[in-house]
């Protein structure tokens, strides 16, 4: 589904992140990414979403080869991932709902069709009752569930997120894993990034894991909890 | 297809939501747009209404056409019924010569002109009134008249009418240089407040990028905004000019009854209106690129 053939990353005057990896991910894996803080694990996700172009190597989602795409076909490869952001990148100017109707109105779903799928979104991550409120009065959690609502509602076969537990205590981080494994367990590709892979419990899951410049990964293990 | 008109109505209920909520913002351009747009939009009517009044002038225009000597009168009748026909022609006159040397010798009290010459001097004419004074009307019949074996000479009597259209072509293109600068100051001002929409909605552009909006998905708000812009100003500057002129209309109808014309002060609504609404959408529609494409 995804796969990396030596691929090497490094931004404009700063040293490798990682040279000449190459991995593959398999439609209906849950993925995590690790790697300390600054290691490239954001980085890594945005190769695969194709939002940052890798310095060289290939790239290919679904045998296609996306540094071939043409310019205007990105961003229809960007709307078969689902994206949750490590910084949320929720707008503040509008409420849940709209913020959560913004990928199908850039697909250019609206009106009953898209109030449908974005309460089903709304009510999979559990926000249904918080539809007209505002990002900026719901807590972290929500806040992060909300971005997994937006990531979702289109119905993605692939949904990368960044650190989504990030700043959240275990309960809650847990409630979120859980949510991602849900979508999984109906066949979403789900790809995360984080640096505390304790928070995972009893997932199954892979692990990609940057240090030094390279990428290791690591077969599919029961977590550990 | 159905998702792409989904997306322009989309476009456009965003933006009129935003020109709603920002709504005296919104009235502030449109207000100088308006204002911006009805200086150079006002002379173009008062230099329009000028044309009009130069047109209905009372005093004919004329044109004279003195044949070749010894025509044949047949040959003269078939010249006349040829002209006649014409739509520029109101009227065609013969005046055979031995009659012009009768009014010459009229003129001059001197019965017998004729005696002391050799022979008549004179030609026979054709005196052509035209229907109206518009000097593109003369200028076909011109052409046409002098292209005749028969037709000796042709000269317009209208040479003050033509000044007249000079000086109102030379109004005409002062006011275009006007609109052209204010046209420059409308680009100037909506482009920068379209630039400054971009810059608050720089998180939505952000997300929107990330998430799969194509380029025309996030310009297509931003210049449907510079149009309403344009729009919103060119529909202020319409309806002051139309308030303008019917205010100016009695004054200017007791001044022309002075000089015994029925001159009325016309504002065309549909032709000066239409035009200004669609050039100043257009102008907002451009200002609203140029911002787009100076962020990049
Ligand atoms: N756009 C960029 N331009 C230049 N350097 C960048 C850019 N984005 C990230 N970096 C650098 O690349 C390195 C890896 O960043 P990245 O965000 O991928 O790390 P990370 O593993 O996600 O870290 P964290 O756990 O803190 O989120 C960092 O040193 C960062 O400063
Ligand atoms: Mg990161």
């Amino acid at each position: 589904m995804i796969s990396f053939n030596n691929v090497s990353m490094r931004y404009p005057n700063s040293a490798h992140l990682f040279r000449q990896v190459s991995f593959s991910i398999e439609k209906g894996d849950f993925v995590l990414v690790t790697g300390q803080s600054g290691a490239g694990k954001s980085t890594l996700l945005k190769l695969m979403a194709g939002i940052e172009p890798p310095s060289s190597g290939h790239i290919l989602i679904n045998e296609q080869d996306i540094s071939q795409l043409h310019p205007n076909a990105i961003p229809y490869l960007r709307r078969r991932f689902g994206l949750v952001f490590q910084d949320h990148k929720l707008l503040y100017d509008r409420n849940s709902f709209d913020n959560v109707a913004l990928p199908l109105s850039i697909q250019g779903i609206t009106g009953e069709d898209a109030a449908r799928r974005v309460r089903a979104a709304l009510d999979k991550v559990g926000l249904l009752n918080k539809e007209k409120a505002m990002p900026i009065t719901l807590s972290g959690g929500e806040q992060q569930r909300l971005a997994i609502a937006r990531a979702v509602v289109s119905r993605p076969s692939i949904v990368i997120a960044d650190e989504p537990t990030g700043g959240l205590d275990k309960t809650a981080s847990l409630e979120i894993m859980q949510l991602l494994k849900a979508f999984n367990d109906v066949g979403v590709t789900v790809i995360i990034a984080m640096h505390d892979v304790a928070q995972v419990s009893t997932i199954a899951y892979r692990t990609l894991h940057i240090e030094q410049q390279t990428i290791s990964a690591m077969p599919a293990q029961a977590g550990i909890l | 297809m159905k998702n792409w008109l989904n997306q322009h109505i989309l476009a456009i209920q965003l933006v009129l939501q935003r020109l709603q909520t920002h709504w005296l913002n919104t009235l502030t351009i449109c207000m100088v747009i308006g204002i911006t747009v009805t200086l150079p939009g006002l002379l173009f009517v008062g230099l329009d209404n000028l044309q009009d009044a130069s047109r209905s002038i009372k005093q004919d225009a004329q044109i004279s056409v003195f044949l070749k000597p010894a025509l044949n009168g047949n040959v003269i009748q078939r010249l006349i019924n040829d002209i006649q026909p014409l739509p520029q022609v109101k009227e065609v006159r013969f005046v055979p010569k031995e009659d012009a040397i009768k009014q010459l010798g009229q003129q001059f009290s001197q019965k017998d002109l004729l005696a002391d010459l050799p022979q008549n001097p004179l030609p026979d004419a054709l005196f052509i009134t035209l229907a109206d004074t518009h000097p593109a009307t003369a200028k076909p019949v011109q052409a046409q008249l002098q292209s005749r074996a028969e037709v000796d000479e042709v000269v317009i009597d209208s040479v003050w009418i033509e000044r007249l259209n000079s000086m109102l072509l030379l109004g005409k293109r002062i006011a275009l240089i006007f609109a052209t600068l204010l046209g420059i100051a409308m680009i100037t001002v909506i482009s920068n407040t379209v630039r400054m929409q971009v810059l608050t909605h720089e998180a939505e552009i952000e997300v929107s990028r990330l998430i799969g909006a194509t380029h025309s998905f996030i310009r297509r708000p931003f210049l449907y905004m510079g149009s309403a812009y344009g729009l919103g100003g060119g529909l202020v500057a319409v309806a002051l000019m139309f308030a303008i002129v019917w205010s100016l209309k009695q004054p200017v109808q007791l001044l022309a009854n002075n000089y015994q014309s029925d001159f009325q002060l016309v504002f065309h609504l549909v032709n000066i209106g239409g035009l200004i609404l669609l050039s100043s959408a257009m102008i907002g529609w451009i200002a609203a690129f140029i911002a787009l494409t100076q962020k990049r």
